[in-house]
């Protein structure tokens, strides 16, 4: 009886189409309520082969993996100056996340955080993660930290029956230190699970963080991630989005930029088929004078697929000489696909470099003309088009390899394997 | 070779071409002039099969083939080439792998074997000399951050690697310097023979000081009003269109 009356509770507090920033992903027409009634458990055997054909490939030792939210230690690859901690978990007294107003020093008990006090009412899935003691993990990269390999984080959830995984992170950058993550979330169960993660991602003064998300696995569940930054002086933080497949994600990047000179630059895509729902929402708060952000996602939709992009900039009013800037491009090739954009920009200082673009649109057909006329078919003129449109998002990532592996990744969902 | 008998056309509504009569015959090059607005740049995309044209009377006929109704890259495969007056940037995809798919879909169109890579190659290294291009475009993004002068080369580049029968270039002089319009004339020189054929589409007489025209059209208001010989341009270019409308 108190399970279900749980579950009612839980299912209850899930956005609806009235929850202003939920209003174009309906999460609940996506799940079923029972999806909340078993919990995090130990992973079913994880199937190796199964897990090796969706692992992105690349030249790095470094492993942190995850099985349904725990960490595997067994199986994960730190380097040196990486230390992993399991904390106790947020109780449900205290919803706060576990970082001080600066951003800095941790603890084992939860406080009151400056910067997210308003994060549950910010979004629910917040307030699920830290109602169901969620095992906490601390990630720390020591000050002076430098590794030019990514360390992959690889999240693997796995189930016979459908469940609520729920995973909760705290990423902790020590000054100077230079971190870079490949973070995945791969599905294998059959059945339908609800993925909730939960990241905060804390850069001290003059670190710099490139993390980087791949959603490249078919998979039946849907997934919630996400991420609340706080930047300290002088810190830099890339985050790149890439999705191509999933039958509902939501991105969360909540990013303050809390100190002077901070800067943020967030790039990805979406360029999916197949029904799929991805929701991008990203929310950059300048709470210090001279930080920059920028803010660029690109997305195409076929076959029935739909998404949201959410373009948030806050630039507080002593936030003066803020650099900001936001472009979102979205290409819709059926009829059926289907986007909303919605930029929101809210600046109380004067002295600010602020701008936004956002399109919605088909094929330049001009453009595929001009491609025709040189033989190629419609169709892979069409695709060489979108590619050269997504290519914007990726091609700075500071990894050739990477970039490789990401652009081979849209070339095959574009049909244009030819094209490597 | 190409054949255009009484060529009408309209877009929506709006009458563009108003019964075009040309006949272009193997190693002949014409040039067509007139003013802006004229239906020049319609010609060239009516006779390349872009979509948004239609044809209501008349008929282009290519080595005795109709090609009204053929899609672009039909057209391109029978050996049609289009150099576009605003080329398009594809960042992202090399110019080498744009040429060999190019060429690759072309061959396999046509039931020919597959181009092998060093000769391929060969072609590249050649048609970049021949055009003073640094090999490194090869690795970049076609058209990518090319000034206008060298997204009009690399039309000219393309052109060389694809050795047309019929090569159609809008406006390829206009934004060109001296030195830019002299490289791209002894291009299009270098693939002149007698067996090939261009249209040049041009406002202005300078390119055809270096690419001597066998005929020169006037076209105004989509007919074609005026047909000479290379003088005719010189004319144009002292007296203007509105001589020859008169």
């Amino acid at each position: 009886m108190k399970a279900i009356k749980q579950v009612d509770y839980l299912f209850d507090l899930l956005p609806g189409p009235k929850t202003e920033n939920w209003k174009y992903t309906n999460i609940k027409k996506f799940l079923t309520k029972d999806v909340l009634l078993e919990k995090n458990e130990k992973a079913d055997d994880v199937d190796g082969k199964k897990l090796k054909k969706n692992i992105i490939s690349i030249n790095s030792p470094y492993l942190i993996l995850f099985e349904n939210g725990l960490l595997n230690k067994k199986k994960s690859i730190v380097p040196s100056g990486v230390i992993i901690k399991k904390i106790e978990s947020v109780k449900k007294e205290n919803h706060s996340l576990h970082i001080n107003p600066k951003g800095s020093g941790f603890s084992n008990k939860p406080k009151d955080s400056f910067l997210f006090k308003n994060g549950e009412k910010l979004d629910n899935l917040l307030k699920i993660n830290n109602l169901c003691n969620t095992p906490t993990y601390v990630v720390e990269f020591e000050p002076g930290f430098v590794c030019d390999e990514y360390i992959k984080i690889t999240s693997v959830f796995q189930s016979r029956r459908s469940r609520l995984n729920q995973q909760r992170i705290l990423f902790m950058a020590h000054p100077k230190s230079n971190v870079k993550i490949l973070e995945q979330n791969i599905d294998l169960s059959e059945c339908s699970n609800f993925n909730n993660s939960v990241s905060e991602i804390i850069c001290l003064q003059k670190s710099c963080l490139e993390h980087v998300i791949i959603d490249s696995a078919k998979q039946n569940s849907v997934s919630v991630k996400s991420f609340f930054v706080t930047q300290q002086e002088k810190s830099h933080s890339s985050f790149y989005n890439f999705s191509l497949a999933g039958k509902m994600s939501r991105n969360n990047y909540h990013v303050n930029l809390n100190e002077p000179q901070a800067s943020t630059n967030l790039s990805g895509f979406s360029c999916i088929k197949n029904k799929s729902h991805i929701d991008n929402f990203i929310n950059v708060i300048h709470s210090a004078p001279n930080c920059k952000s920028s803010q660029l996602f690109k997305n195409i939709y076929k076959e029935g697929s739909s998404g949201v992009f959410f373009g948030g900039i806050f630039v507080d009013k002593n936030s003066q000489k803020t650099k900001a800037f936001q472009q979102n491009n979205n290409i819709l090739l059926s009829d059926s696909s289907s986007v909303n954009a919605i930029p929101k920009l809210e600046i109380f200082a004067d002295d600010v470099e602020c701008s936004h673009g956002c399109t919605i649109g088909q094929p330049d057909f001009d453009a595929v003309f001009y491609l025709q006329s040189r033989g190629l078919r419609k169709e892979d003129a069409i695709s060489i088009l979108n590619f050269a449109f997504l290519n914007e998002t990726f091609k700075n990532l500071s990894s050739k390899e990477l970039e490789g592996v990401v652009r081979n990744l849209v070339l095959k969902q574009l049909n244009l394997k030819n094209y490597s | 070779m190409l054949e255009i008998s009484k060529l009408s056309t309209k877009i929506n509504d709006t009458k563009i071409l108003k019964g075009i009569n040309l006949s272009v015959k193997p190693g002949e090059i014409h040039a067509i002039m007139g003013p802006n607005g004229s239906g020049k740049s319609t010609l060239a995309s009516v006779i390349t099969g872009k979509d948004g044209h239609e044809v209501i009377d008349g008929n282009i006929k290519f080595l005795n083939e109709e090609i009204v109704g053929l899609s672009p890259e039909e057209i391109a495969h029978l050996g049609i080439f289009l150099s576009f007056q605003y080329p398009v940037e594809i960042p992202g995809v090399s110019l080498m792998t744009f040429m060999k798919a190019c060429i690759d879909q072309r061959h396999e169109k046509l039931n020919m074997p597959a181009m092998p890579a060093s000769e391929f190659i060969k072609k590249m290294k050649q048609a970049c000399k021949s055009l003073n291009i640094d090999s490194n475009w090869l690795s970049r993004g076609v058209n990518n951050g090319f000034s206008g002068g060298e997204k009009k080369r690399n039309e000219i580049f393309q052109m060389l690697m694809l050795k047309p029968k019929l090569a159609i270039l809008d406006e390829t002089d206009s934004g060109l310097d001296v030195d830019a319009l002299k490289i791209v004339s002894s291009g299009i020189n270098m693939l002149r023979n007698k067996n090939n054929s261009f249209i040049i589409i041009t406002h202005y007489e300078r390119i055809l000081n270096y690419v001597v025209p066998d005929f020169v059209h006037i076209l105004s208001d989509g007919k074609i009003i005026h047909s000479g010989g290379a003088d005719l341009a010189k004319k144009i270019e002292t007296t203007g269109y509105s001589e020859i409308e008169k």
